[in-house]
């Protein structure tokens, strides 16, 4: 049996979890999942409680948090976007044009893994003509 | 009990509400009508375009307009506020015999949310004016600019007259959302862009945390009306225990409030926003935001611990009064502190709107109606002297491209009608005594110190703690004489830096060209208007204050609802 104190406990989990990344990581656009995860744990409650006290209130909630979790995924992601044309990274630490006078900025030693730089893209299997090979198309 | 099918009485009582909601709401609808009126205008082209800050200047004008016709008779006439009821219950939507609660009880129109809208509607006058003036926004972008602002205002009214957690948290996210996008709109700054995403990361951090409090709330008491909760939380109290959810909810709601006031350890945003957007919307976050989020902080404080309620609990209100008056006071004595190292003009304002929003809170430390009432008085007069002082750094902005205060040294032989109006701003911050500064830091002394007698008798450490308060923010005072004398003696004593002059001789700009376009006439009025105001309020201070202390007694609260008839769920 579901009660609802499993609904709270997975809520409260989610809420967490999008805390902890959110106070912990680097990469811009994993923050901002770990954003919206806070705001599905509080919906998840709200959706539980509404189905414990039997009103419709919890769900009305709901249904706000969800469109204003959009509106701020949209405008997060066009300030993303924004920096992300002049510094072409998505590490956070990299946007500290703002701080405190006199205090140096606060550096991370190591950079942001970026994965791995040569790309291994999957074979697709030949068919028909042999396409021409890259010195070809250069030379054309 | 079996659900009955509505009469149709019943459908003439609900088209009556609607209609005394509709009438009731109209400021709010007209702000939002203007909004599509500007929408019309960008597709219309051509001359339109031109004047998209003058429609929506049109549009708060006539929902100031709205607002005072409505609030002004009932504020003449407020010792009869709530007599004036509407005979017989009303069966579909509650027992709703107040006429001051519209769209089923969700928003309440009392004497706080009228004087609040006519704080919030001015605040946006000014701010569009001053645009217009310093013609910040270029033509093309100033449609957005001005939508986005209206919005946002739209929000803000909606906090301060929220009765229900639900608005409360509508309000809060319509008023803050749009600011972010305000917060970049000076494209040709890289600050800009940098400023808004700090303000969208902690802005929706902190959302976040507000909506898991108000789950909290939610969760022990099922509903989120503002009356509701004070008076489950009211007999929870009085039989001697804790709600331990709903205080830990409640506790993270106010945490929310506190990031939209800026009060200590929800202040990271502010100092970096400031420096990053334009003088304008500083000033805009600085006094309109902040006014909504006191009001809201004012209405939670009356479903807590009702001041005009006799049976208020003295500890639960005592808890209150020192969380608040801590915060205040750490926060004005941080503020204060950053401030003295700062050298851009925007950073410092923004560390001087911090200590001032701790000032805010101080009063409202000893919960009584006066102390509520001087909060008021002092947001009023914060809202004069702070648009006189972003004024003034937009205009220098303009022509000067910088608010670095080094390269402003010895401004005022270049503009001296715009660097008196700042320094008359200035010294009102810092509380020097024939401006309106003066009345508001005297009235935050007065009432702390009135309360400290006062709680003598049912707490003795309550006296102690208000001293303290009281010796803190007296130090505050001076330390804050650091930063603002600073200011004044670089853009008045210090000699203007000669190499300064001959890089913009070099920028093709000749020497008497920047003496003429230093301040246009309008902008000269535009000072003088703020400016006389923080002069004559400062004088005559003593009707704006009883008209407070009478607004304070009228808040509607809790245990006027406690009279009414339970309400039908």
């Amino acid at each position: 049996m579901i009660s609802l104190a499993h609904y709270l406990a997975i809520g409260a989990i989610l809420f967490a979890l999008g805390m902890i990344g959110f106070l912990s990581r680097r990469n811009l656009i994993v923050l901002f999942i770990c954003g919206e995860m806070m705001l599905l744990g509080v919906s998840l409650n709200f959706v539980a409680f509404s189905r414990f006290h039997g009103n419709m209130q919890g769900q009305i909630f709901t249904l706000f948090i969800l469109t204003i979790a959009a509106c701020e995924a949209g405008l997060a992601l066009a300030f993303i976007l924004l920096l992300y044309r002049r510094h072409k990274s998505l590490d956070i630490s990299l946007w500290q044009e703002i701080h405190e006078t006199g205090f140096p900025a606060p550096v991370d030693t190591e950079p942001l893994p970026t994965g791995d730089q040569e790309m291994i893209f999957p074979k697709l299997p030949v068919a028909g003509i042999e396409p021409a090979s890259r010195e070809e198309i250069i030379h054309a | 009990m079996t659900p009955t099918f509505p009469t149709s009485g019943d459908f003439t009582i609900a088209q009556d509400h609607l209609y005394r909601s509709l009438l009731l709401f109209s400021p709010e609808l007209t702000l939002a009508l203007t909004i599509p009126i500007l929408l019309i205008c960008y597709f219309l082209g051509g001359a339109f375009r031109k004047g998209y800050l003058w429609v929506g200047l049109m549009g708060t004008l006539a929902a100031l307009g709205f607002a005072v016709m409505d609030g002004w008779p009932k504020l003449e006439n407020i010792q009869n506020f709530y007599q004036d009821r509407i005979a017989g219950s009303n069966v579909i939507l509650g027992t709703n015999v107040l006429n001051n609660l519209i769209f089923s009880d969700m928003i309440v129109i009392d004497p706080l949310a009228i004087i609040l809208r006519w704080f919030i509607l001015l605040s946006l006058a000014f701010i569009l004016l001053l645009n217009i003036l310093t013609r910040f926004p270029q033509k093309e972008a100033s449609g957005d600019y001005t939508i986005l602002l209206l919005g946002s205002t739209l929000g803000m009214m909606i906090m301060a007259s929220a009765n229900h957690l639900l608005m409360m948290f509508l309000g809060m996210e319509m008023a803050t959302v749009p600011c972010y996008m305000l917060a970049a709109f000076r494209r040709t700054e890289r600050k800009a862009g940098e400023a808004g995403l700090k303000y969208v990361l902690f802005g929706s951090a902190v959302s976040g945390l507000t909506l898991y409090g108000i789950t909290l709330v939610i969760a022990q008491f099922g509903s989120g009306y503002l009356p509701d909760i004070a008076r489950a939380y009211f007999f929870w109290i009085n039989e001697d225990k804790v709600p331990m959810l709903p205080s830990i909810g409640l506790f993270l709601i106010v945490l929310g409030l506190f990031f939209k006031l800026s009060i200590i350890p929800f202040h990271f945003w502010c100092p970096d926003v400031f420096e990053g957007c334009s003088a304008e919307i500083a000033g805009f976050l600085s006094v309109a935001s902040k006014g909504a989020a006191l009001g809201l902080l004012i209405r939670f404080l009356f479903a807590l611990a009702d001041p005009n309620y006799t049976y208020v609990n003295r500890v639960l209100a005592t808890t209150l009064g020192i969380f608040l008056g801590t915060s205040g006071v750490i926060t004005s004595t941080f503020g204060n502190l950053l401030a003295l190292r700062q050298t851009n003009l925007q950073r410092i304002f923004a560390y001087s709107t911090i200590a001032h929003a701790g000032y805010l809170l101080l009063p409202l430390s000893c919960i009584s109606t006066e102390g509520v009432a001087t909060s008021l008085f002092y947001l009023i007069a914060y809202l004069w002297m702070n648009l006189g002082v972003f004024a003034c750094i937009a205009i220098i902005f303009q022509h000067q491209k910088t608010a670095e205060l080094a390269r402003l040294k010895g401004y005022f032989q270049r503009a001296p009608f715009l660097v008196t109006a700042m320094v008359i701003s200035i010294l009102s911050l810092l509380g020097l005594p024939p401006l309106i500064g003066f009345a508001g830091k005297f009235q935050i002394f007065s009432v702390l110190l009135s309360s400290a007698n006062q709680s003598k008798s049912y707490f003795p450490f309550m006296q102690d703690y208000l001293w303290i308060l009281i010796i803190f923010t007296g130090i505050n005072t001076l330390i804050s004489a650091g930063f603002y004398l600073k200011i004044i003696r670089i853009l008045i004593l210090d000699e203007s830096n000669s190499a300064m002059t001959n890089t913009e001789k070099m920028n093709s700009r000749s020497n008497d060209l920047i003496e003429s376009s230093c301040e246009t006439w309008p902008q000269k009025l535009y000072l003088f208007i703020l400016s006389s105001t923080v002069l004559g309020l400062g004088l005559f201070w003593s009707p704006l204050r009883t008209q407070m202390d009478q607004i304070a007694q009228n808040i509607q609260s809790p245990s006027q609802t406690l009279q009414m008839a339970p309400r039908s769920k």
